[in-house]
């Protein structure tokens, strides 16, 4: 840590973050790095609490599935984190079209993203932002997680939680009701959005405003009661909520729920449902994933990661 | 991780620096973050950037104090938890690790740090509360009055946001903090304390707290504080829990006795460097 502000030099700008900017850069060995610049002096309260996270938590985590924080210096103006330069994101995988997925390729995306995840969860850390272009790819395909600003330690049960985390089509119905107790479970839901969207190639709750977040996510899965989510109906936002929504939805059951994934077996849509439960208790844990029979039975086996579909701009 | 040379332009105070080059983990699936700031009772005693600077170990004990006191008291005020205060004091340490007392004031030290960890333990504060509270603690006095037309706001508030970045770069970066609160919990749990002997968990909790304020935190592993505190916890109070028929708990702790007494000897350094400071704001 602490190097120097010269042994990089900055290439290109990649793209502009909600409070850095992140430029590609190499070091006299020519290794490629991407370096995530952090203007100082523009925040009253010092630095950015997003920064402090990353510094904090990815320093701590060191996993082939989570992006590598090589190292990080500063100047006058700016903290500087050098990190994994990564090709691509999961994000702009779906979305290419030109790319075709094999149920062995959406397995290994899986795979890596729960292994990330769950190395996480193991240290105590919840995400809080899971979504498709948080999952970064690199050159080897490897599945890389990223983005911890919004990141946490988990808390104790009466500590006091925002609910607003979570980009909207992933956040969890205990987020969407105002919950203040939520645990990693909430990393889970939005890996089950996800997943879903792998199979789907189009997000599968994506709602328009949070209020419609609410209702989109009522329709899709049902509006949940007490009897399938005990507690529910004391969570905050419920009684407001429950109020504006007046059309209930039954629990589409599981004949319903196949059609809408074709292609996928029973041992993914197992997993898809449980990690897209209404109690959160109820949702399996990284590990119970990681061990579910979609993984450990059930054939084909995951793609190699050097053999997964990337875009034609991918250079390894 | 880390660079092996520290800033090129401190070189002074950068004795230890080959010890961070431990913070060098290969990157390989899973292996955790082994960054040591860890050193021997030689190092504490004679080769810290103080010492080296001319100031006597009493003195530097004494600084340590005081800060961590500073950071006490402010946190109180701010109403902040012991977790906060645990990694405050801790990046108060290492900061002196790297630096000297001769060169960085230990309030305006201790300030940054209680910011800083304000923040990278999720219970931020505005920057302008921090630096009323921390301008009162320093004048000894909670009825002076700090604001933003006092000459005093301004100093604390530009040191602050100052000295967040020095901090952050000397003590390279590492905001983690393992937290031996949770560790002695555990403990008093596995061991059944509370039931044995409530007064014995009340003062391990205590000697725990006190930990913050001596070196102790740069020489133990937070494991190997709580176990210090559940041991010293019934010492003090004249019940060993040694004493009692299953004298295995101990063993199954795995901590040496020898990193007990070194703990030990150094929370005794702090507590004869009190002496005047107890006065104002006890907390
Ligand atoms: N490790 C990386 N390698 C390559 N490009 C990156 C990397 N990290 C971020 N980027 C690029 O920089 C942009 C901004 O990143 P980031 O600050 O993480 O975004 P946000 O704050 O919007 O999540 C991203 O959209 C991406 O294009």
């Amino acid at each position: 840590m602490a190097a120097s502000a010269n042994k990089y030099k900055l290439i290109k700008k990649l793209g502009e973050g909600t409070y850095a900017v992140v430029y590609k850069a190499t070091d006299a060995q020519n290794n490629t790095y991407a370096v995530k610049r952090i203007k100082l002096g523009e925040f009253k309260d010092g630095i950015d609490i997003s920064a402090i996270r990353e510094l904090k938590f990815l320093q701590e985590i060191r996993h082939v599935n989570v992006i590598a924080l090589y190292d990080v210096y500063s100047d006058q103006e700016t903290l500087n984190l050098v990190l994994e330069f990564l090709v691509s994101d999961l994000e702009h995988i779906i979305q290419d079209k030109s790319l075709i997925f094999q149920t062995a390729d959406i397995k290994a995306w899986m795979l890596m993203s729960l292994r990330g995840l769950h190395h996480c969860h193991r240290s105590y850390i919840m995400h809080r932002d899971l979504k498709p272009s948080n999952l970064l790819i690199a050159a080897d395909g490897n599945i890389k997680i990223a983005d911890f600003g919004l990141a946490r330690v988990a808390a104790y049960p009466q500590e006091y939680l925002t609910p607003t985390v979570v980009t909207r089509w992933y956040r969890a119905p205990e987020l969407l009701l105002g919950s203040r107790h939520y645990t990693e479970s909430v990393d889970i839901w939005a890996m089950g959005a996800i997943f879903a969207e792998l199979m789907l190639r189009t997000p599968y709750i994506p709602g328009a405003s949070d209020f419609d977040q609410v209702e989109l996510t009522f329709r899709v899965l049902g509006t949940p009661t007490e009897e399938i989510w005990p507690g529910v109906s004391s969570l905050p936002l419920y009684d407001d909520l429950m109020t504006k929504i007046t059309q209930r939805h039954p629990v589409p059951p599981p004949s319903e729920i196949s059609l809408r994934f074709m292609a996928a077996s029973t041992a993914a849509l197992n997993l898809l449902n449980s990690m897209l439960e209404y109690d959160p208790s109820k949702r399996p844990t990284t590990e119970s994933a990681l061990l579910s029979p979609y993984f450990v039975e059930e054939l084909p086996r995951p793609t190699k990661p050097q053999n997964l579909p990337k875009p034609p701009s991918f250079s390894s | 991780m880390a660079e092996t040379e520290g800033q090129a332009n401190d070189t002074k105070d950068n004795l230890n620096v080959n010890r961070f080059s431990n913070a060098d983990v290969e990157y390989e699936g899973g292996s955790p973050n082994t960054n040591s700031w860890l050193f021997t009772l030689d190092e504490l005693h004679d080769r810290t950037p103080s010492r080296l600077d001319g100031i006597s170990y009493e003195g530097e004990v004494e600084s340590r104090f005081k800060g961590i006191n500073f950071i006490i008291m402010a946190a109180s005020r701010l109403r902040l938890p012991h977790n906060t205060i645990f990694a405050a004091s801790c990046y108060f340490h290492r900061f002196y690790i790297r630096k000297s007392f001769r060169k960085y004031h230990q309030y305006d030290i201790a300030a940054t740090c209680l910011f800083i960890a304000a923040k990278s333990e999720e219970t931020a504060r505005r920057v302008k509360d921090v630096v009323i509270v921390c301008a009162k603690v320093a004048q000894k006095n909670d009825s002076a009055v700090i604001d933003e037309q006092s000459k005093e706001f301004w100093r604390w508030r530009d040191m602050i946001l100052f000295n967040e970045l020095v901090v952050l770069e000397t003590i390279c970066f590492d905001l983690e903090v393992a937290n031996p609160y949770d560790i002695l919990q555990d403990f008093v749990a596995e061991l059944k304390l509370e039931e044995r002997s409530t007064d014995v968990c009340r003062s391990s909790w205590k000697f725990l707290n006190d930990t913050c304020r001596s070196m102790a935190i740069l020489a133990a592993t937070p494991r190997e504080l709580a176990v210090s505190a559940i041991y010293w916890g019934g010492v003090l109070l004249g019940k060993p829990i040694t004493d009692e028929p299953n004298e295995e708990w101990y063993l199954n702790l795995k901590v040496p006795k020898e990193k007990i007494e070194i703990v030990c000897a150094l929370m005794a350094d702090a507590y004869k460097s009190r002496t005047g400071e107890q006065k104002y704001g006890t907390v």
